[in-house]
């Protein structure tokens, strides 16, 4: 049978209903896809609507609570949360869309480099977060070395992390990465030594690289010699130079995981040292962080420990000798593209090198006779106006 | 920790974006280095700019700015309202800045000798004929501050007062990183690997990891530096300084490397360039080192000792309360620091 007070609750259902369905239609009004989607008076709006309704809703909410200790409070707070909860939902989603846009937007106003940093933190940001409500857990109840943290939080999960932090690309498997390097190696050179080939399997997918293997394909039979990029003795400079650089890179894959392992194991005691503090703040103040609080102490906690190890001596050579072999085999493969080419009519690096060379050394004779043309001049009274360049460029702002 | 009942938060949270979207919505365009100057010299990529002047200057003797080759000297006028440039205009500067521009490939065997002999000296020279003085005020920031030691040193007659802001001169030092990891560095490989042009990114890993967290922090900030317009400008104008890294010509990185961070000549008084040794001793003329207390890039203990090692009688130590960075963009640079550089050059011109 149907009560005074399940009419109640039909009714405030109602409005409920009505006022969680012009939520989702102020946010979606105020929703910036393009900077010109931006209402002139800003979307201040909405957030003078959601103060307003939002006080509103927690004192209903409130309100409920307190008559339900007196009627049927289960079904009562039931009722009442759910409703709210919709709210929240439209709330949450207006945020995180509006969110979505000022990250796209600040990027575009940002340099390249600063995008990709800006991301990494992100993503970082994000990652973490997925761990929050476990590391919540563990410092209401004291979880904080690794043996239990590992339950929840594993120390792949955690190497990513602070490999983010840091700006590090994981090695994850070493082996796999020279083995899965070896293989594109091997494939190179035999692409290298057949000469410009285009693979049939490209065809599939786009009728572009049909068309142009038909044309390649035709020019050859008519100009095969021409195709010969590295002549007979080149080919064997070329395996050399592969080979060299195989070898190169993996030695820097493995200097690389031994400099990041380094770090990592540094980095290690934050987590445990940031949980730990929360917990015993926790046992006074009943008060646990949110994760703005505990991100921020985190980052302390971890740049601490990075640092003790980034003035190492261990660290400091072993980052020279990382610099060192990635840099070489940069330099290997500069050396190994200007052989494939060498036979063809393009400006390589080295030439540009000869240039440079002569241009120091005619700056070096220029300075040598400006000296002497000075000091013939001095004691003429002649002003010393040899270096003097003037220019007649525009005024710049 | 934050307790704030969750309507408190959720409307926190709102007002944050809302005044964020309205904020990024009104920028276009994040312009720097925008107080007005023209280019009155120019040889090869290295540009002279004097800026421009509402009024006569107080200080007859024009100032000479030679900003390091890492980096750019835009840091100096990164904003408007907390331009280095316009302060010390304002105080009644008359202001030239050396711009190295961006070395190529062709600038890989362009050496120290090259900058300090040839671009320095030959922006003195101009300037000199111009105003027609004998002499000019010289301001060395940082790796430019080291660069006109020498210059003073070698030519102590065409030098009327030398500044010099963050500047090393004492390399021996485990304090800051930087000098720790280039006594280990392999300058050759480094150098010759990379084709003599070593890349501005690579510099900037090394910057980023001195102190490993700071770009976490700033992007964490960025919810509330978003808020304000004017913040969140300045961040923006920041990120495209950081990201403007020139590269280096190789033979000018390799000789300042080795000679410097490594074998730190200059303070040992074996230091030469083009055959002549640098002694710090023949520097005379007034000179005013500032150091900033907490540069943790070119700690205090690396530039105090240009007070010791110069020959000057009238010389002063000059403690910044900040960092590197804050010595050209604080509020406290624009109300301490311009104003007693703009003083201490007028007293002496």
């Amino acid at each position: 049978m149907k009560t005074q007070f399940d009419t109640i609750l039909e009714g405030q259902k109602q409005v409920w209903d009505f006022w969680t369905d012009a939520t989702k239609k102020i946010g979606e009004a105020f929703k910036v896809t393009e900077k010109s989607d931006v209402p002139n008076e800003g979307v201040n709006p909405f957030a003078e609507w959601t103060k307003i309704h939002s006080k509103i809703a927690q004192e209903w909410a409130d309100l409920y609570a307190k008559t339900g200790e007196k009627l049927d409070a289960e079904k009562l707070r039931s009722n009442a949360q759910s409703p709210i909860n919709a709210a929240m939902d439209n709330w949450t989603k207006w945020i995180e869309e509006s969110e979505e846009w000022i990250r796209e937007s600040l990027k575009t106003l940002m340099p390249l480099t600063q995008q990709l940093h800006y991301q990494n933190f992100t993503d970082l940001y994000n990652d973490l977060y997925k761990y929050w409500e476990p590391m919540r857990k563990m410092m209401e109840m004291g979880i904080y070395r690794w043996e239990g943290i590992d339950r929840f939080f594993s120390p792949k999960a955690h190497q990513d992390i602070v490999s983010k932090f840091v700006g590090f690309m994981p090695p994850t498997d070493v082996n796999e990465i020279i083995k899965q390097a070896t293989e594109a190696f091997e494939n190179f050179l035999k692409w290298g030594q057949k000469g410009f080939d285009f693979n049939p399997d490209w065809t599939n997918f786009n009728s572009f690289y049909r068309s142009g293997l038909e044309v390649n394909q035709a020019v050859r039979q008519g100009l095969d010699s021409w195709f010969n990029i590295a002549g007979q003795g080149k080919e064997v400079e070329i395996a050399r130079a592969i080979k060299d650089i195989q070898l190169g890179y993996a030695a820097f894959l493995l200097k690389t995981t031994e400099l990041q392992s380094m770090v990592l194991k540094a980095g290690q005691f934050a987590l445990p040292d940031t949980l730990e503090q929360f917990y015993e703040t926790f046992l006074k103040s009943k008060e646990l962080p949110n994760y703005e609080d505990f991100f921020a102490k985190y980052t302390n906690n971890l740049e601490g420990y990075l640092i003790e190890v980034l003035h190492s001596d261990n660290y400091s050579k072993l980052q020279s000798e990382v610099a060192k072999t990635g840099i070489q085999v940069k330099a290997k493969l500069d050396k190994l593209v200007e052989l494939l080419f060498s036979g063809l009519p393009f400006l390589m690096s080295s030439h540009a090198d000869e240039i440079g060379k002569e241009t120091a050394a005619l700056r070096k004779k220029i300075r040598q006779l400006e000296a002497r043309l000075a000091k013939l001049e001095k004691p003429n009274g002649v002003s010393n106006s040899a270096s003097a360049k003037k220019t007649t460029a525009k005024k710049s702002k | 920790m934050s307790q704030t009942p969750l309507a408190e938060q959720l409307v926190e949270k709102v007002n944050t974006v809302s005044e964020a979207i309205r904020n990024i919505s009104e920028i276009e365009a994040i312009d720097i280095a925008t107080t007005p100057k023209e280019v009155v010299w120019e040889d090869g990529k290295v540009k002279l700019y004097h800026f421009t002047r509402e009024t006569p200057p107080l200080a007859k003797t024009p100032v000479v700015v030679s900003y390091a080759l890492v980096n750019r000297w835009e840091m100096m006028d990164l904003q408007p309202n907390r331009s280095f440039i316009r302060k010390l205009l304002s105080e009644g500067l008359d202001v030239y800045m050396i711009d190295w521009g961006y070395a190529t490939r062709l600038d890989r065997y362009k050496t120290m000798e090259d900058y300090i002999l040839g671009n320095i000296h030959d922006c003195i020279d101009f300037v000199c004929q111009k105003h027609k003085v004998d002499q000019i005020n010289l301001l060395g920031v940082c790796q430019g501050g080291t660069f006109s030691l020498i210059y003073a040193a070698l030519f102590p007659e065409r030098i009327k007062n030398l500044v010099t802001l963050v500047t090393p001169v004492d390399f021996d030092n485990d304090e800051g990183l930087l000098f720790r990891w280039a006594r280990d560095m392999d300058v050759d490989a480094v150098v010759d690997g990379f084709g003599g042009i070593v890349p501005g990114d690579f510099l900037n890993t090394g910057f980023d990891l001195l102190k490993p967290m700071n770009k976490t922090r700033k992007y964490f900030n960025l919810p509330q530096t978003m808020r304000k317009k004017d913040q969140l400008l300045n961040f923006l104008r920041m990120e495209k300084w950081v990201a403007d890294s020139p590269d280096q010509a190789g033979e000018a990185y390799r000789r300042f490397i080795k000679d410097m961070y490594q074998e730190n000549k200059l303070i040992k008084g074996t230091f030469k360039l083009d055959g002549m040794t640098v002694d710090l001793k023949k520097i005379t003329m007034p000179v005013l080192t500032i150091y900033a207390r907490e540069d943790h890039i070119v700690p205090p203990a690396t530039t105090k000792p240009i007070n010791d090692l110069i020959g000057s009688k009238d010389k002063e130590l000059l403690e910044f309360p900040g960092g590197h960075i804050g010595v050209f963009v604080g509020g406290r640079s624009q109300k301490l620091l311009t104003p007693a550089i703009a003083q201490w050059l007028i007293e002496r011109d």
